[in-house]
């Protein structure tokens, strides 16, 4: 039997302190097929393994975990209303991660079916049985390490602000400067720029900090960043005209 | 870990193991005012956020 995923988990415990009801995320012996299964124990011809963006072969982000949650509202008006809020992010093409949705959104309208795969705005009435007092949601299996924050808003915590400025950090450290990433339509030269620039931030805390800003950018270029055509020397301070 | 134990709930039907299975074309008509009731009740609070 598969474990359920973390992220799956994480958004039941925020439902359940909001007072919903757990229904489940690891499917019993009576789940042979979907989501609630994990993919290591289903065919590849499963329809929650090919219906993946990446394929039926993976990557996915572990093949032992079962990746949807069936989240109780216990027929509770206000906990309903938060369902019927999830469908309308869904259908306005919101939580990319989110594939699949059955639920009663209404108390006097029919179980509903919504699948990405079938388009954003598309839904279709669900003929198996329950799903009346829980809604059933799927991550897709190679996305089911982010969270939808279904319940709760995107807010983040301080631990995951700090998550997320590291993995900037390292993202902005993979870039390389590209000639064609410089909208430069006058062709000025590099010199030039900084020599402009300097000039129009005249004011001493700004150009102070300018000033050591090029010291760094010198610092890194001294380093071997690639600059195609090389770069123009150093002949002004700052705030001084440029020699011709 | 969840505390709360899962709740009783039917299996699937594993002789319909796929979406076609499970699923009934809804008329267009009806699968726009299910879309028009979501966003009357939330498009506002959208809008109110902006």
């Amino acid at each position: 039997m598969g474990s359920a995923a973390p992220v799956v988990e994480a958004e039941m415990a925020d439902w359940v302190s909001l007072g919903g009801g757990n229904s489940g995320i690891v499917g019993d012996a009576s789940h042979s097929y979907g989501f609630h299964v994990a993919a290591d124990e289903l065919p590849s011809s499963d329809y929650s393994r090919t219906m993946d963006p990446v394929g039926a072969f993976g990557p996915y982000v572990d093949w032992d975990y079962a990746t949807a949650g069936d989240f109780s509202h216990k027929n509770d008006e206000t906990l309903r209303a938060m369902h019927r809020e999830v469908l309308h992010r869904l259908m306005n093409g919101e939580m990319p991660m989110i594939c699949e949705f059955i639920g009663k959104p209404w108390a006097d309208q029919p179980v509903y079916y919504w699948a990405r795969w079938n388009g954003i705005e598309t839904l279709q009435y669900y003929t198996g049985s329950g799903h009346d007092t829980w809604s059933h949601i799927s991550w897709y299996r190679s996305m089911v390490n982010q969270r939808a924050y279904l319940w709760k808003g995107d807010t983040l915590s301080p631990e995951e602000m700090d998550q997320l400025a590291n993995l900037t950090a390292e993202k902005v450290l993979t870039k390389i400067y590209r000639d064609a990433d410089w909208t430069n339509p006058n062709n000025f030269t590099l010199g030039y720029m900084v020599f402009a620039i300097n000039s129009w931030l005249s004011d001493p805390p700004l150009r102070d900090s300018l000033a050591k800003l090029q010291a760094d950018v010198d610092k890194l270029l001294a380093g071997g960043v690639p600059t195609p055509g090389g770069v123009p020397p150093h002949l002004h301070n700052p705030g001084e005209v440029m020699p011709a | 870990m969840i505390d709360e134990q899962p709740e009783p709930r039917p299996g699937p039907d594993p002789s319909n193991s796929t979406p076609e299975g499970w699923t009934k074309d809804m008329p267009q008509e009806e699968q726009d005012e299910v879309l028009a009731r979501l966003r009357a009740e939330f498009s506002k609070v959208d809008e109110e956020c902006e």
